[in-house]
């Protein structure tokens, strides 16, 4: 390496060359990079998958106390892609003894697995950590079984509707919303 | 606190050494703005490596996603527009620094022994960064890059004994597909930018080892830190700067209206407004297309315009590598004695390699060029001003070669300068004006005014001297170029409406189906297939002998309104064996004249027109306004009065003409397309062919059906989409049609 030769140009300018070559090595990296950092966070303007009242039993089809699984269809944008009609969501349907229905996601609040119903227990279980909840989707403890999920499963909301088809039947219709697992 | 850090990691990893390893350079001779262009090339590449991994967190090579991706990215995303268009412009502003770069080298003689190496490394250089535009030009997947990138491709694949072989294995198989997308893409973000990186440390590596070339009339010594380092910073700057001015006023094609410019959501989402970088139709291989290359290989493309025939491989092969061969050997005619000769001959072969790409460019543009005295303006600038300029550069480099220091060399420095300046500016200015006037001209010629085009930007002395040796073909149109741009405007209005459609979002197929489904796109096709044989519309088609009526406007309350009044005109029923229609307008005119109510008919028939026009059902929702929904009860009022004795309204009427509910919407229309003569439309004198999907499963049970049914009209095939088509585009609803193609089974093999 070449010594430090006296030809070095004074320390004003120096230091001024310095200031000068970082501040436009800011400014360079500021008109590159905020605008970088708005596009890499631009996820954030896509909304989750929710639907309108969607038709997606008929009353007549649910028994007392008996959960049934139906699913959501709805018009779905992945990015650009427009599934016009795509499978968005699941949802447990309960008729209870006075004919109200309810309507809980299938998404477990826990870690969002698919929640199951267990036939013999009466129980829905989410089958990955063991998440469980009763008949009313409330958050159960069972001896000797930890349950992780944070809260019960989520209720989403449900009206009936004439049925233009027959008259001594009701529409049921759910308004699929996804919540936050955690 | 930052202190102690600080000595912790100098303990460490002794950063201060990297640093003073790579800033404390010695540079005999001093600082000089003309060791820039090294550094310049390795801020692009580094703004292209970094615009490159944004753009791959949202690119999806992929035949049906990657033209959507990229639509998302240019329009949708948040400054999508912004990353992209530098990434374009950087990459054109890596060439032409590659071509500076090369000059400065050869003029400073720093490829003469001892850096034979380096120079080869930089044309290894030279090539992966021309790899890089080749195969970034293509991904895209838009009708421009996609038929662009297949001329290069053929070329390789016209080359003798493996070329065949090799294109398949470049392009992924015999047709371009999902794998030449993602071998493409492989090359330009995995293969070739490691190979740049490794290769440009080798370069900067061995430079430092020996160090710039002291020019001979140096004096007094520099360091890269902060002198060179400075000078560097500034014209990257510089060049930044111009990167951003193109991408600000960019190519692209605008969507909607943009918000305001002050908001922030005017500038996350400018490409709406057609800045950044240009995106094409999707790409469509049943879609022929004018191809041209990116403007950095336009001197190559023209070279293949000389080469026909058998000769073709000369331009394609012979010529591309005998120039590669001659910049190889370049260094090694700087042994020994052989020094100045190589060293000028160094500097010719480099000016003129520049010089001939400059004219073969401008010569290739020239030909693309419309206007005759712009044409004529771009063939000259590349005739005589770009060797003009050539060969004062050289002049000038061999004359300060033999000038000594002194007051002499310093006046042909400065005389030099001043010329090669006015020459570049004129050749620039030149091609500028040419290029500006082509553009309003084409402008003034497709707004199809009937006045001569007056906004030429060509100075009447330059036009004058343009002028004065013109031979008579050149001021003539040339018919190739007319060609060429009528499929450019055709192209580019392909490229607005995907544009504007893919907004609404793209089918999981992807973006040609969506132009596919389009009724604005497909319409006029379908109907001039299906239709023109006997219906008009408007003068859009030549229809030698029409039978039917015209369906421009079908539906419309002018059109009903014109039915009313001239049933027996070429334009309603007038060509079809239909009377009772217009002797009813005959008849109710007559008596409407005996009896002095002309006023009033005028108004029954206005009134009838509006509610046949509001393709009227019962199930429709009435109006919200109350004006219209009074004008429509005064219509239906009407035509319960005036048009129930032969036409039928929701099961009332006498069925003797075709039934008026929801006359005229696609219900309606749909009933009239696939059973003209069912009760409800024409039993009788029905003309027409009806229209039914006889392809697939399930064809021959309605073909069968349908001649049992109406063993008199004619059955001919036309698919349920296509039919959707038709009458969206003759109701005007633009909205394409998802989903909704009739299931094809594979053929049997």
């Amino acid at each position: 390496m070449h010594p430090h030769p006296a030809s070095q140009p004074p320390l004003q300018r120096r230091s001024f060359l310095k200031w000068a070559i970082n501040g436009m090595g800011a400014l360079i990296a500021a008109i590159l990079g905020i605008p970088a950092i708005a596009y890499l966070i631009d996820p954030r303007n896509r909304p989750a998958a929710q639907s309108d009242f969607r038709t997606v039993a008929k009353l007549s089809e649910l028994k007392p106390n008996e959960p049934k699984q139906v699913v959501i269809t709805d018009q779905r944008r992945d990015a650009w892609t427009l599934h016009p009609s795509e499978l968005i969501g699941r949802v447990w349907l309960i008729k209870r003894d006075d004919g109200r229905v309810e309507a809980f996601s299938s998404i477990c609040p826990h870690l969002g697995c698919s929640i199951n119903f267990e036939e013999k227990q009466k129980l829905f279980v989410c089958p990955c950590h063991n998440g469980t909840f009763d008949l009313n989707g409330a958050k159960v403890e069972l001896r000797g079984m930890t349950n992780p999920a944070p809260r019960g499963m989520d209720a989403l909301e449900v009206r009936l509707v004439e049925d233009p088809s027959n008259q001594q039947d009701k529409l049921v219709q759910v308004k699929y919303e996804k919540f936050a697992p955690g | 606190m930052f202190a102690r850090l600080a000595a912790w990691l100098e303990d460490r990893i002794a950063l201060s050494k990297i640093r003073d390893a790579l800033l404390l350079e010695h540079i005999p001779g001093g600082a000089k703005w003309r060791y820039v262009w090294g550094s310049c090339l390795s801020f692009v590449f580094t703004v292209q490596l970094i615009t490159g991994v944004l753009l791959m967190t949202a690119y999806s090579p992929g035949d049906s996603t990657a033209w959507p991706s990229v639509y998302f990215i240019q329009y949708q995303m948040d400054f999508g527009w912004f990353i992209r268009g530098l990434h374009h412009f950087g990459s054109q502003a890596m060439v032409v620094l590659l071509g500076l770069h090369m000059l400065q080298v050869v003029i400073a003689g720093a490829h003469l022994p001892p850096r034979e190496i380096n120079w080869w490394l930089g044309l290894a250089l030279m090539g992966v960064v021309l790899s890089l535009g080749l195969t970034g030009y293509l991904l895209p997947w838009d009708q421009k890059g996609f038929w662009a990138t297949q001329v290069a491709t053929n070329i390789a694949g016209s080359l003798p004994v493996l070329g065949p072989w090799v294109q398949k294995i470049i392009v992924g198989g015999p047709e371009y597909g999902h794998h030449t997308l993602t071998r493409f893409y492989a090359l330009h973000v995995g293969i070739l930018p490691p190979l740049l990186i490794v290769l440009l440390i080798a370069h900067v590596a061995l430079f430092r080892r020996r160090g710039v070339t002291v020019p001979k009339d140096a004096v007094g010594e520099g360091w890269f830190w902060p002198d060179q380092a400075f000078r560097d910073m500034v014209a990257s700057m510089a060049i930044f700067a111009l990167l951003i001015v193109l991408v600000l006023k960019g190519h692209g094609h605008s969507t909607e209206p943009a918000a305001s410019m002050w908001s922030y959501d005017y500038w996350a989402h400018a490409g709406r407004d057609g800045r950044g970088a240009n995106l094409d139709a999707p790409a469509d291989p049943s879609h022929a297309y004018p191809a041209r290359p990116e403007w950095y290989f336009l001197f190559l493309f023209q070279m293949l315009k000389y080469f026909e025939g058998p000769y073709k491989i000369v331009g394609t092969a012979v010529v591309p590598a005998a120039v590669g061969l001659l910049l190889f050997i370049l260094p090694l005619l700087g042994y020994g004695r052989m020094r100045p000769f190589g060293h000028a001959f160094g500097v010719i072969v480099v000016t003129a390699l520049l010089a001939g790409a400059g004219t073969l460019t401008l010569l290739a543009v020239s030909q693309d060029t419309v206007n005759p005295l712009a044409r004529a303006l771009l063939v000259r600038v590349a005739l005589y001003l770009v060797p003009i300029t050539a060969a004062v550069l050289l002049l000038w480099l061999g004359l300060l070669a033999l000038l000594r220091r002194g007051p002499v060399r310093a006046v042909v420095v400065g005389l030099g300068t001043l010329a090669l300046a006015v020459l570049l500016a004129s050749a620039g200015m030149g091609t500028y004006l040419a290029m500006a006037t082509e553009q309003r001209f084409l402008e003034h010629k497709y707004a199809h005014v009937n006045e001569p085009f007056t906004g030429s930007v060509i100075p009447e002395p330059v036009a004058e001297w343009v002028e004065k040796d013109m031979k008579p073909e050149e001021k003539e149109e040339d018919l190739r170029a007319v060609k060429f741009q009528e499929e450019q405007v055709q192209a580019s209005k392909l490229a607005r409406r995907a544009v504007s459609l893919a907004g609404g979002g793209i089918p999981a197929e992807g973006a040609l189906a969506l132009l596919k489904r389009d009724p604005q796109t497909r319409g006029p096709e379908l109907f001039q297939q299906n239709c023109a044989s006997c219906h008009t519309h408007g003068n859009d088609f030549k229809v030698d002998n029409p039978t039917a009526s015209d369906l421009a406007g079908f539906g419309s309350k002018e059109w009903i309104l014109g039915l009313l009044r001239y049933a027996d005109s070429p334009a309603y029923f007038g060509r079809t064996k239909l009377k009772e229609m217009g002797n009813w307008v005959r008849r109710t005119r007559s008596q409407a004249q005996k009896a002095g109510k002309e006023a009033e008919l005028e108004q029954d028939l206005d009134a009838v027109a509006t509610w046949l026009a509001s393709h009227p059902r019962p199930t429709n929702p009435p109006p919200d306004d109350p004006e219209l929904a009074g004008k429509l009860a005064r219509g239906f009022k009407v035509f319960q009065q005036r048009c129930l004795e032969c036409h039928t309204y929701n099961g009332e009427g006498t069925p003797q003409g075709p039934d008026l509910t929801g006359y005229g919407d696609a219900d309606w229309l749909r009933l009239m397309i696939m059973a003209p003569d069912n009760a409800l439309r024409y039993p009788d004198r029905n003309a027409m062919p009806a229209f039914r999907n006889l392809m697939g499963p399930g064809s021959e049970v309605t073909r069968m059906e349908f001649t049992e049914k109406s063993p008199n009209t004619k059955l001919i095939h036309l698919s349920d989409l296509d039919r959707e088509l038709i009458i969206r585009w003759l109701l005007k609803e633009p909205q394409p049609i998802f989903g909704g193609v009739p299931i094809v089974l594979p053929e049997k093999r």
